[in-house]
């Protein structure tokens, strides 16, 4: 029988928490904790462990020790601290490979709701008001996900930046950002990886400082998954 | 490889044997103990320990004739064969199985017309008839014994005198007769489908009938006791070597091939012989070629002897050596026969045999759906004959099906072994609340309407509400009792709807499930199966009855729920190292990433499923065994899931499955 008791998820969460220890707060630095819906704010005070979500605004920034190691989260950035953590290659592949696990399988279709039911509400209009800037946010996660790879944690940044691509999907327009993450799944040799996200970027609107670059790394790539 | 080796083998053998007079000597040959082996089964010369072949009935014919001086034709032999299950009679007649001897004492007397007389002497050896049985212990293992009557007859012309009167003599012939029975055993084995072996004995047993043989018992015929050892290898499907040894140093040596046909084979057959007592080395040879199809036979053979036709030998060596064998013997001239063979099958042929099978899954009478697409168990099924054939299996669980269930025909190749899966119905009465112990008959079938194989196994059929344990398979529980669960669904949002109507119509999905969260899962009590190995999942119609259950039934009815009213879910199958496990849910917001913000501002209390059009959409976790509200259930489901499969990888390295109810 699958059981388990309730209490069992809060006491394994607890145990797994690592602690962070605040250095420094500058500015408007906010914090989330958990899977809570609040933004509170952030001070030298805070007790902050890896559930917490930092967002910092405009010239804002925080100094973070986790152990011996200091991080720091600069300016329009949102960090999950769950995501500082040295992964290894194999654990960013199979972070990677959860991409496609987590989809529909093929079989189902099944987007229509049973027509056996009352429709209840109205269409939305486009004037709905929204609660956060969505791909600012996104533009945050992904400044998040940078600084992640600035402070060593290359192979996290991947899968956060992964992670905002599907959540914000707009963000997948940006370039440059692009461009960066592929160019880390190269550093890391990833090179099927890397070919298919640059095949991907390669349809964008590039500059053409930009398309040069692209070009370029699909051609390496290329020869590299030749030999 | 080692078929190669025993063929070698075989040569080697054969090249180093001095070769021997025969005894197991055939007319027809030596045939393989294989398929074939209808051929051979009008005869147990080379045959003692009676192995056939023949399905039911079998009769044979011979005729035939010995290229003497004048040839002479007769009637060699009339059989009659039977098989009952895996007993094998045969009878038959032989009145071609004669050698006659006619001699010139000679000793001769004048006679009163100055005429002279011989005086002649006649044997006759005659084999009257032979009995066979023989016993199929297993496939490939039989064992059988022969006997057969043989009568000798010895005439010799005397002159009597007789004293009256006068003092003369009258000429009469002195008969002296003699039967015998002569009994053997043998056996024979195949280990492997290239390789047959016989054993047998020779003369072992030797009864004689009538002992009153005063003058002539040195020309009886000799009856050595020995053995002989058979073997067959078939190093090609349509080629066999054969080979038979007799400890008195005689062999028989051939090889049989054949082609088939639609319905039909033409085989042929030669066998080569040595006998010490005649000339050349290689005495002779008896090809033979036969045409077989089901019911009929035409076989022609014949006997070769490369002495040439003088045969001519002194009274002082048959007297000394005599005759060993009554057709092959030094005094035998070339022979012909022409063999007809009728097969008749009164008993329906068993075309294809269940050898083994096995029950893959007991019986959850929940899983209606399962045993359509999975068997339920697996027939190891042979084809018996040399044909493709169309096996039809079908099976009834005794007191469970009503009626027999058909499954899937399946082809077999010749002489082919597969396994065959058995699917079943569950009955949509079945109900039943209690383990049972039932039997299934299992039936195979190459025809319409009979049976060529049965089997019978004991089958668990678990209580209506039993579960494997396999998350996977809780799905079958969700499906039932849609029409309740409808209508007392849109009961609950009925009651909502002035809410409902105040939403866009994109978050609908979302509140829809919050509503009925909060209406039916929250309202129950969460009740630990009383025994945690007994597994045991309510339908949802019994949850909401009861008002309570467990992670499982919770989940069931909720995704139950959800799923009537058209919200896509999924089960979580947390998979545990040891102990226990977790079951909890998601739901198909069906709202796009851009709009994920209007139902939270935390983006780790979603994720992105793409659907199959390669739409995403915003899905969500729900621990149903809150029973707390549904954003409490949602922030437990999503922690656990967020937790153990994105941040442990769990999806990735198998520990955490998503099932997808639809």
């Amino acid at each position: 029988m699958k059981k388990i008791l309730i209490i069992i998820l809060f006491i394994s969460g607890y145990l797994s928490a690592q602690n962070f220890v605040i250095v420094k707060v500058n500015g408007d630095v906010k914090a989330q904790i958990g899977i809570s819906e609040k933004w509170q704010n952030v001070d030298n005070k805070t007790q902050l462990d890896n559930n917490a979500t930092i967002m910092t605004s405009k010239n804002s920034n925080i100094v973070l020790m986790l152990g011996q190691a200091k991080i720091k989260i600069n300016n329009s950035s949102i960090v999950s601290l769950k995501g500082i953590k040295k992964l290894t290659i194999d654990e960013l592949l199979l972070a990677l490979a959860m991409e496609n696990l987590i989809n529909v399988p093929d079989k189902i279709d099944k987007t229509i709701n049973s027509s056996n039911t009352a429709v209840y509400g109205k269409e939305i209009n486009g004037n709905t008001k929204t609660i956060i800037d969505e791909t600012n946010f996104g533009i945050m996660r992904l400044n998040g996900a940078k600084q992640l790879a600035e402070n060593g944690y290359t192979e996290s940044s991947i899968v956060e930046a992964m992670e905002t691509y599907r959540k914000y999907p707009d963000t997948k327009s940006l370039t440059n950002y692009r461009i960066f993450f592929a160019d880390l799944l190269i550093s890391k040799n990833l090179y099927e990886e890397a070919l298919a996200e640059y095949n991907d970027i390669s349809a964008l609107n590039l500059n053409d400082k930009e398309k040069i670059h692209t070009e370029e790394k699909i051609n390496f790539l290329k020869k590299k998954l030749l030999r | 490889m080692r078929k190669s080796v025993l063929t070698i083998s075989l040569i080697l053998f054969l090249y180093s044997l001095k070769i021997y007079s025969q005894n197991s000597f055939g007319l027809n040959g030596f045939w393989s103990m294989n398929k074939k082996a209808n051929i051979m089964s009008n005869s147990i010369d080379g045959n003692t320990s009676n192995f056939s072949n023949v399905k039911d009935w079998g009769i044979d014919l011979s005729y035939g004739g010995e290229f003497a001086n004048s040839t002479t034709s007769n009637l060699y032999l009339l059989s009659l064969t039977k098989t009952l299950d895996r007993s094998n009679f045969y009878l038959r007649y032989t009145p071609g199985y004669q050698k006659d001897f006619f001699f010139i004492s000679g000793q001769s007397f004048v006679l009163e017309d100055s005429s002279t007389q011989t005086l002649n002497s006649k044997f006759s050896y005659k084999e009257i008839f032979g009995v066979g049985y023989s016993y199929q212990i297993y496939k490939n293992l039989s064992i059988g014994f022969t006997t057969r009557l043989f009568n000798q007859e010895f005439k010799n012309e005397v002159v009597e005198p007789i004293f009256s009167d006068s003092l003369y003599f009258n000429l009469k012939t002195e008969t002296e007769n003699s039967s015998f029975w002569k009994t053997d055993i043998g056996i024979n084995f195949t280990p492997v489908e290239y390789l047959s072996l016989s054993v047998a004995s020779i003369n072992l047993i030797d009864l004689k009938t009538n002992k009153n043989i005063s003058n002539n018992s040195e020309y009886e015929i000799k009856r050595p006791k020995g053995a002989q050892f058979g073997v067959t290898i078939s190093p090609y499907k349509q080629l066999n070597l054969n080979f038979i040894y007799e400890t008195s140093n005689s062999f028989m040596a051939g090889f049989n091939t054949g082609m088939d046909f639609e319905n039909a084979s033409l085989n042929l057959s030669v066998s080569a012989l040595h006998d010490k007592d005649q000339t050349p080395y290689i005495a002779g040879i008896v090809p033979a070629i036969s045409y077989q199809t089901k019911v009929f036979g035409i076989t022609l053979s014949g006997v070769k002897y490369f002495r040439g036709k003088n045969i001519s030998q002194s009274f002082s060596v048959f007297e000394t050596e005599g005759i060993k064998n009554i057709l092959n013997n030094r005094y035998s001239f070339d022979k012909a026969a022409l063999t007809i063979s009728f097969r008749l099958n009164t008993i329906a042929e068993e075309k294809a045999k269940i050898i083994n099978l096995k029950i893959v899954q007991d019986i959850f009478p929940a899983f209606e759906d399962i045993y359509l697409n999975k068997p339920f168990a697996v027939g190891k099924v042979v084809n018996q004959t040399d044909k493709k054939i169309s096996v039809k299996p079908s099976s009834k669980i005794i007191g469970f099906n009503r009626d027999i269930i058909y499954s899937p025909d399946v082809f077999v190749n010749a002489h082919d072994t597969v396994d065959i899966p058995f699917f079943t119905i569950v009955p949509d009465s079945y109900s039943n609340t209690k383990n049972t112990v039932s039997y299934v008959d299992f039936y195979i079938s190459t025809k319409t309407d009979e049976n060529d194989d049965k089997y019978q196994k004991p089958i668990l059929i678990n209580k209506i509400n039993a579960w494997d344990g396999k998350v996977i398979h809780l799905k079958e529980f969700i499906k039932r009792d849609a029409d309740y669960i409808i209508k007392y669904a849109k009961e609950i949002l009925s009651e909502n709807k002035n809410m409902l109507d105040t939403l866009v119509y994109s978050l609908s999905t979302f509140y829809k499930a919050k509503i009925l969260f909060d209406n039916i899962v929250k309202k129950f009590v969460y009740v630990a199966d009383p025994n945690a190995t007994s597994d045991y999942v309510q339908f949802p119609h019994q949850t909401i009855e009861l008002k309570g259950g467990d992670c499982d039934d919770l989940s069931v009815l909720y995704s139950a729920v959800l799923e009537n009213i058209g919200i896509q879910t999924a089960l979580v199958d947390y998979k545990p190292d040891k102990g226990l496990g977790h079951v909890n849910l998601l739901f198909n917001t069906e709202l796009s990433p851009q709009n994920a913000k209007w139902i939270t501002e935390n983006d780790r209390k979603y994720f992105i499923r793409k659907n199959n059009k390669g739409e995403d959409q915003v899905w969500i976790a729900i621990e149903t065994t809150s029973l707390t509200d549904f954003m409490k259930a949602w922030e437990l489901g999503i922690e656990k899931f967020n937790n153990e499969a994105f941040d442990n990888l769990g999806l990735a390295k198998g520990r955490v499955e998503i099932i997808d109810v639809q």
